[in-house]
């Protein structure tokens, strides 16, 4: 019985230290990294090319190999902390550990967690066939014109919030066709009942490589750009900016558009500063 | 899309994470057992105190998600000093949380237990703490077995929920190998038939308990 209190007890402070304490007041997570030689790296490997696993169950993909090289630079080693998302963000703010890959920037996460300088980006993009009659990704050359998309999707939310605008200037909008897969939306394109696929950069230029049988050609961007780069807890100001430094060297060096090729197919221009949504 | 690269690679990933799932059960389990028969003494014979403890234990844990609780033990412990490892933060919420419905579980076994048996064990000059240790509790359990068994395939599904805490049980793991094979079948139903497997054994280990139990039940 006394047990059972006392873990009561500690149950509940340790409610209510978590809901009131965001971290400790304790050195820079950079001093520990440095003093142990160790950067703790929490990760979900389920978002390729973004961070995988192979089949021998390794982690791999577009950030973790940055986070390798950084590492390298700081002279530490990578400790993995493989979890399901969901735990990632409580986790980091808990202290539990030191860096998170692959996180949408947006303004809500940006007031919790500090962001290294961002690795990514994510778009999207007007895939057609070629000479099919769309002139750009601009959403005036699109209007009354048919797209494919996948239900549900952001692409599709994003198209129809378009819808709106066009409909409001007195224009026709564009007609969405919506599929469960990628794949279907490029069968659409493809024998004509489509004239365009909207959907994420990465995804269309894979298409692109994988149709060669079709004339499929990337148009253009469409949208705004959300960028995509790694959390750290606030209370370790020192080791987002060495990171953010690390980073920056790998992005002068090349190494970051390379590895951008390797991964997604293109290459995208990276913000050093300033890249937190207003909104 | 059925490839025997990716079931086979499902079953080593089996291999390797169907103890930390057999060990999350069992542990959170006993864990269930051990603060659902505390609580439940609590509530019956602890007086005021004791009653007002457990229906505060049993109404936090019930009245809040499981997945609350586990973030709460993990990252919260750790602030108040206390480290322990993810598995051990996992058994310990899983096990506190399914506590709180043992308790209930082993309260409607209590109530069933005639009273002339307590009257009977007062009258050979049995104290009240033998009484309740031999009498009352080992009967309470007899008598909730089943629904014990059915309060143990609840932890059993519960124990993916220790992911998120960075425990690689079977769930996770196929979830890591789906994520690059984009197949399903081939990685989900061999978890299931797992997750299966690991209950017949537990049911058939209750089938024989319910027997060795039999003589016991009031």
């Amino acid at each position: 019985m006394v047990h059972l209190k006392k873990s009561k007890v500690a149950f509940l402070s340790a409610l209510v230290v978590s809901l009131g304490i965001t971290s400790q007041a304790s050195a820079d997570a950079l001093d520990t990294v440095l003093a142990n030689k160790k950067l703790v790296v929490a990760i979900d490997p389920t978002f390729a090319p973004f961070e995988f696993t192979d089949a021998s169950g390794k982690i791999v993909g577009y950030d973790p190999e940055i986070i390798e090289k950084v590492a390298e630079k700081l002279g530490v080693e990578v400790e993995y902390s493989v979890m399901a998302f969901s735990g990632i963000i409580p986790g980091l703010i808990a202290g539990a550990f030191d860096v998170t890959p692959t996180l949408n920037v947006t303004a809500e996460r940006a007031q919790k967690i500090d962001y290294v300088m961002p690795t990514a980006a994510s778009m999207n993009a007007v895939m057609i066939v070629s000479g099919n009659g769309v002139a750009s990704s601009s959403i005036d050359d699109l209007s009354g014109k048919t797209c494919a998309v996948k239900q549900t999707t952001q692409p599709e939310q994003m198209m129809m919030a378009m819808n709106d605008e066009l409909v409001k200037a007195g224009k026709a909008p564009v007609e969405l066709i919506g599929f469960e897969t990628i794949e279907q939306t490029v069968a659409a394109l493809v024998d004509g009942r489509a004239a365009c696929v909207v959907d994420d950069k990465s995804v269309l230029v894979q298409a692109v490589a994988a149709r060669t049988d079709a004339k499929l050609e990337v148009v253009g961007d469409i949208g705004g750009t959300q960028w995509i780069g790694w959390g750290v807890n606030k209370a370790n100001p020192k080791l987002t900016e060495a990171l953010s430094a690390a980073v920056k060297e790998l992005v002068a060096d090349g190494t970051v558009s390379q590895l951008q090729t390797k991964y997604f197919g293109y290459t995208v221009e990276l913000p050093t500063a300033d890249f937190i949504p207003a909104q | 899309m059925f490839s025997l690269e990716t079931l086979q690679q499902t079953l080593s990933a089996l291999g390797s994470t169907v103890w930390i799932t057999l060990m999350l059960t069992l542990g959170a389990g006993i864990v269930s057992l051990i603060a659902g028969s505390i609580s439940v003494s609590a509530q019956l014979g602890g007086g005021w105190v004791g009653l007002f403890a457990s229906r505060a234990y049993v109404s936090v844990m019930r009245g809040t998600p499981l997945l609350v609780q586990l973030l709460v033990l993990s990252y919260g412990l750790p602030l108040l000093g206390i480290r322990v490892p993810p598995i051990l933060a996992a058994i310990l919420a899983i096990g506190l949380n399914s506590g709180a419905y043992t308790t209930e579980i082993l309260r409607g076994g209590v109530l069933a237990i005639a009273p002339g048996q307590i009257e009977a064990a007062k009258m050979v000059g049995l104290s009240r703490f033998a009484i309740w240790r031999r009498v009352v509790l080992p009967q309470a359990m007899a008598n909730s077995l089943p629904m014990l068994v059915a309060e143990f395939s609840i932890i059993l599904k519960s124990t993916p929920l220790a992911s998120i805490i960075s425990v690689t049980e079977m769930t996770y793991a196929g979830v890591l190998i789906q994520a690059r094979s984009f197949s399903s079948l081939d990685v989900f139903l061999p978890i299931a038939a797992a997750y299966v497997a690991i209950f017949y054994a537990f049911t058939m280990l209750a089938v024989w308990l319910d027997r060795q139990l039999a003589p016991m039940r009031g």
